[in-house]
């Protein structure tokens, strides 16, 4: 495909993405309130194209059409471009739509052709919710010292046990993957398949400020009875199984959550720009516009860059800080504008800010993505740019 | 019968919310300042306590020393969250080291005490000149503190995201400053 045909297959996406986010922001308060009112929101375009996201076009007959193109949200520039139009209409319904969402790059990185026939079918099948278990109530930023564990019984069956927290979906989901210990340090983590209605499995939605369409949720495994075809990447070296892929998922996801982070602050400056006195604060504005631009033109770079080679996140690390700081800057910024009581005039505007502050915690902390960038900077990694 | 009640000084409110929380520190901003029970902002907000009865109505004359008095309860609001931070930091590792002793923590740490401590020296120097709190001066503090408790906020991980305890009070301060606020600190005035 040449560039330009690439360049009009995401203008197009762009557009129509932008038309499918005007649809979702009447139901966006509703959902907050009861976030299983997603269930009654299946139809629109917004959440039936996140539904369909991510099943490789070899298991997907019925890919979003839109024109001539096909869409199936198997690259991150395509999901960079729809995830910014989509959140700027609610990144909660985003966040609570069905699909194959991040265990399904998993299962794509490291599952066998069964393991991939089975997720994905069932992902394609009905609308099917997914969860992707990694952070634990010790261990958040550094994962890599989970402690949840894969027994082995001496007959060689296999069980779950331990606890997940603030994990996406994880009590609406029928199915998704957890990562678990069956030994000491990084090479003894692995991450296996679990269906939701299995014995011993149980979860619970956290109560949160903003994104409550994503019901992050509590969980418990209380010996979670694990099929071995079911552990993922057994076929693969256990360097490539455990923790590398749970990074190089974060990797390829992680422009899409600074895509929603600059869904936010877009909709937060576009709401402050026609509500407010007509030509006040212009200055304040234009700036906040260009660095919606420049955080923009990041992403998308940070998007192609792990298109090309998944292990390049570090453009996507620095892209997702910057998109979260703006986030918060810009909601609070578009409050400020609209003067006194703008939180309880602009419940809208109250929302984009509270949303706003549950993006930084996504895929890692700014925190911990100003280490990534500054660890490939000193690597050389930015030497020729 | 008499009932004594100690008088509580403005300053007061500070360390009130900062040992004891939000709630408390309202009830003595409320004694100090003898406002009624809801008083409504400059565009017709205010928050009422848990259980009001609407027809109980309310009251928008401000007393004297409210914003002033708003401004240290929630300056006390945001070293309590700190303090939180604190604690849930030296109590949580990455690799095997306590987060309270990584770098760019301490930094943060650093910036967040040194935004307030700016606080309390406006507001020190005021009350000892006998000087009003400008709307201007108040809404630039109000917008120093929120962006403080952001700070504190993203040192307590996701927890701080939850409803309750320090994610939820938080947005509870910044709907009080929202309310109660007249708001001219805009990137506008600074650079105007
Ligand atoms: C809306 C939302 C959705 C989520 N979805 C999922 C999901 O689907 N699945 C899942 O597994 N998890 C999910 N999470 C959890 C998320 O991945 C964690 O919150 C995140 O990794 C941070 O961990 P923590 O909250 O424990 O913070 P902590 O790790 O406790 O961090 C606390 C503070 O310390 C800082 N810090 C930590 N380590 C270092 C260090 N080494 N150097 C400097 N600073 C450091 C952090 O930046 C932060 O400011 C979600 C969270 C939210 C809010």
């Amino acid at each position: 495909m040449t560039i330009t045909d690439q360049d009009d297959r995401l203008r197009v996406l762009r557009e129509r993405a932008r038309e499918w986010a005007e649809q979702l922001r009447p139901h966006a308060f509703e959902l907050e309130r009861d976030p299983d009112t997603v269930y009654r929101h299946l139809d629109l375009p917004a959440v039936d194209y996140v539904g369909k996201m991510l099943i490789p076009p070899r298991m997907q007959p019925n890919p979003m059409r839109i024109g001539d193109y096909e869409y199936y949200g198997t690259t991150a520039v395509e999901r960079v471009v729809a995830a910014e139009e989509i959140a700027s209409g609610d990144a909660g319904m985003f966040l609570a739509s069905p699909g194959a969402s991040l265990s399904g790059v998993l299962v794509g990185m490291l599952g066998d052709e069964a393991q991939q026939q089975w997720y994905f079918g069932r992902v394609r099948e009905r609308p099917t919710w997914t969860f992707f278990a990694l952070t634990e109530p010790a261990r958040g930023s550094d994962a890599m010292a989970l402690s949840t564990t894969l027994r082995k019984a001496s007959d060689g069956s296999l069980t779950l046990h331990g606890e997940k927290r603030y994990v996406g979906n994880a009590t609406r989901a029928q199915l998704g993957t957890v990562f678990a210990r069956t030994g000491p340090g990084p090479l003894g983590v692995v991450a296996v398949l679990v269906e939701t209605d299995a014995p011993g499995y149980q979860a619970e939605p956290l109560d949160t400020i903003g994104l409550r369409g994503a019901q992050i949720s509590a969980i418990r495994f209380d010996g979670v009875p694990v099929d071995p075809g079911r552990v993922l990447g057994a076929h693969l070296p256990a360097s490539a199984r455990g923790m590398w892929s749970a990074l190089r998922t974060f990797n390829l996801l992680r422009p899409g959550v600074a895509a929603i982070a600059l869904g936010i602050a877009r909709a937060a400056i576009e709401y402050a720009r026609s509500n407010g006195e007509r030509g006040r604060h212009r200055e304040e504005l234009d700036r906040l516009g260009h660095r919606v631009h420049t955080t923009r033109q990041l992403i998308l770079r940070a998007a192609h860059e792990v298109d090309r080679d998944p292990r390049n996140g570090y453009l996507a690390s620095a892209a997702k800080a910057q998109a979260a700081q703006l986030a918060e800057e810009a909601t609070l910024q578009s409050l400020r504008m609209l003067g006194p009581g703008a939180r309880f005039e602009h419940p809208w505007l109250d929302k984009l800010a509270r949303d706003a502050r549950g993006v930084e915690f996504m895929e890692g902390t700014r925190n911990v993505q100003r280490l990534n960038v500054c660890h490939a900077l000193t690597k050389g990694r930015f030497d020729d740019d | 019968m008499v009932t004594v009640v100690a008088a509580v000084a403005l300053a007061d409110c500070r360390a009130i919310a900062r040992r004891d929380g939000l709630d408390a520190g309202w009830q003595a901003l409320v004694t100090a300042t003898g406002a009624g029970e809801l008083l409504f902002g400059p565009g017709g907000h205010g928050l009422c306590p848990p259980g009001w009865q609407p027809q109980r109505g309310g009251t928008d004359s401000r007393p004297a020393g409210w914003v002033l008095g708003l401004t240290w309860l929630r300056l006390g609001v945001s070293q309590w969250l700190l303090d939180q931070a604190r604690t849930y930091l030296a109590g949580r590792t990455s690799g095997g080291v306590p987060l309270i002793q990584q770098q760019l923590v301490q930094g943060s740490l650093a910036e967040a005490v040194t935004e307030q401590q700016g606080v309390v020296a406006v507001l020190d120097a005021l009350e000892s000149a006998g000087d009003e709190l400008s709307p201007s001066l108040a809404a630039h503090l109000h917008r120093q503190i929120t962006d403080t408790d952001r700070m504190s906020l993203r040192l307590l991980g996701a927890g701080g995201f939850l409803s309750d305890g320090p994610g939820g009070i938080a947005h509870l301060s910044e709907l009080l400053a929202d309310a109660h606020l007249d708001g001219v600190d805009h990137d506008d005035h600074r650079s105007g």
